[in-house]
């Protein structure tokens, strides 16, 4: 029979950029493009068919969610998407998986003092 | 006034599958516009012709998923990889014979450069006079 591995699959570059841009506060798509812009210095900019490809599976996965609608101005009719308690988690997995590679990168490269010296 | 790349974008979003282009095609086609007005139109036409391929691929792949241990749906359309697939055949296939062919039959091998630019005599039957000497 076939077992379900726990290790968490890593996240694509796209998505984990979004679950970031999310993270502070709800957004919507073009908001979502900025705020990744902008946190990358504009060094990794997503276009509107990455970035629904990714969100789509995102919501697939239930990392993000539609916000609800009272949550903005009535007259904004725009669709705006919230991270998930699942996403949060997902993320920062992600950010210690990431943190752990970098530290054995440093490690193997000599810029920083093994743990159990 | 609608700009050709818009339209070649709304036609790049008419190719996606109905059910994302009716969640997401929209906002798709109002990043578009916002992207526009700083002048950043132009690259997306990638990224839409990219997501178009990815979303027809996947929705293919999700259709074609077994829904049981014993039905299995077979799709008898035929799709852009089928044909992608037997042209890639096709070519490996003639390519072999080819090879194969130039080792069996010796006289075949020639050198290129001979075979580009060997003279062909369509009227090789018809005699031509050789020149005559003007006499003084």
């Amino acid at each position: 029979m076939k077992t379900e591995s726990k290790i968490p699959q890593p996240i694509s570059t796209a998505s984990l950029y979004i679950l970031l841009a999310l993270a502070r506060e709800d957004l919507h798509g073009y908001g979502i493009i900025q705020e990744i812009a902008r946190q990358s210095e504009d060094g990794y900019r997503v276009g509107p068919g990455t970035l629904y490809d990714n969100l789509k599976k995102l919501m697939d996965q239930k990392l993000v969610i539609d916000a609800p609608r009272s949550a903005r101005a009535k007259d904004d009719d725009r669709r705006f998407y919230r991270i998930t308690s699942a996403g949060k988690a997902a993320l920062s997995s992600e950010v210690e998986r990431m943190h752990s590679i970098v530290l054995e990168a440093q490690l193997r490269l000599g810029k920083r003092e093994p743990r159990n010296a | 006034m609608t700009s050709p790349l818009r339209i070649a974008y709304q036609g790049l979003l008419r190719l996606h599958p109905y059910d994302f282009r009716a969640e997401f095609g929209d906002e798709m086609l109002w990043i578009f516009d916002e992207e526009s007005r700083r002048g950043k139109a132009a690259r997306l036409l990638f990224d839409g012709l990219r997501s178009t391929v990815i979303q027809n691929v996947r929705s293919r792949e999700q259709q074609l998923e077994p829904a049981g241990p014993i039905y299995i749906e077979i799709d008898s359309s035929l799709p852009s990889e089928r044909f992608a697939q037997a042209s890639l055949v096709t070519i490996c296939c003639v390519l072999s014979i080819s090879l194969f062919m130039s080792m069996v039959v010796p006289k075949v091998a020639a050198p290129i450069s001979k075979l580009l630019f060997t003279r062909i005599r369509i009227f090789s039957s018809v005699t031509v006079p050789p020149p005559t000497k003007a006499q003084p």
